[in-house]
């Protein structure tokens, strides 16, 4: 079964990045350009992980993890923090939010792999038969 | 109130900042360009804003239109080719330049400034041939990946008290 992943980043740049990044994954990625539309996506796909901005508009990465943490059916989901920010207060901000994992940009793929399956099984995509 | 940081120091920062992101994210070499003083064709223009109590200001990255085609198709391989809008080239500059952006608001906050960085905001590039813009720039760095020409800038300036 596909793990759920959803890339929630103003950049369009970064979410197609993450999703060449997973395509050799079974991952189905769902995106959302700021945190507003990403708390909706969340409540509809319930996905098994969240990749997070922090800078955004409409709703920053911080706010929209403090709404998740306070649903009762989105709380669990984990989330790692993917972004240009590294100041040591929200780092602080975003670990007392439960935050399983924060990666600084520019970002190796490799890395960023390794992280993920940590937190969910990254199974590759098995060949189409012919 | 004196400026923050010396140009010397900012140039510092830039130098160490640039390559950096160019190397871990694009797995590109840059090298520092001299300054021919001649403008960028086409450019692309992205400005992140960095406010921290005492102080505010500017990280610019200006990089041609075909440079920025370039950028995007080896940070994206054939996904790259999504690019065919000016908003999204303009989103993978501004995407790099928020990445320089947070390096050097690291650097900046390690010498006691903590700053907030603001999301990108893309410039529309100028008409073909004409100058960049004439700003008060302390710092403005040129760079050389292959065949594009590139340039960023770090302006901070004190706050009015």
């Amino acid at each position: 079964m596909n793990q759920k992943i959803l890339s929630i980043d103003d950049s369009k740049t970064i979410r197609l990045l993450l999703a060449r990044m997973f395509r050799p994954f079974q991952v189905e990625l769902r995106e959302a350009g700021n945190g507003e539309e990403g708390l909706a996506q969340a409540k509809q796909v319930r996905p098994d992980l969240i990749i997070l901005d922090y800078n955004m508009p409409v709703m920053d990465g911080v706010t929209m993890l403090q709404h998740l943490r306070h649903d009762p059916q989105l709380k669990s989901i984990p989330v790692i923090m993917l972004t240009a920010e590294s100041n040591p207060k929200i780092i602080s901000t975003v670990a007392r939010l439960g935050v399983r994992d924060y990666i600084v940009k520019p970002f190796q793929e490799q890395p960023l792999i390794a992280k993920v399956s940590k937190i969910i099984p990254l199974q590759p995509q098995v060949p189409a038969s012919s | 109130m004196i400026n923050p940081l010396s140009q010397q120091e900012l140039i510092q920062i830039a130098n160490r900042s640039v390559p950096e992101v160019w190397r871990t994210q694009l797995q590109k070499e840059i090298q520092p360009s001299p300054n021919l003083n001649l403008p960028l064709p086409s450019p692309r223009i992205a400005t992140v804003a960095w406010t921290c109590s005492n102080a505010s200001g500017e990280m610019v990255l200006t990089i041609p239109s075909a440079g920025a085609q370039l950028v995007a198709q080896t940070l994206l391989g054939t996904s790259g080719n999504y690019v065919s809008e000016d908003t999204d080239l303009d989103d993978v500059v501004g995407e790099l330049c928020n990445m320089i952006a947070g390096r050097v608001s690291t650097e900046l906050r390690n010498r006691g400034f903590t700053g907030t960085l603001h999301p990108p905001l893309p410039t529309r590039a100028l008409p073909s041939g004409t100058a960049n813009p004439s700003t008060p720039t302390v710092c403005l760095t040129h760079w050389t990946c292959g065949d594009y020409t590139f340039t960023f800038s770090i302006d901070i300036r004190p706050n009015a008290s």
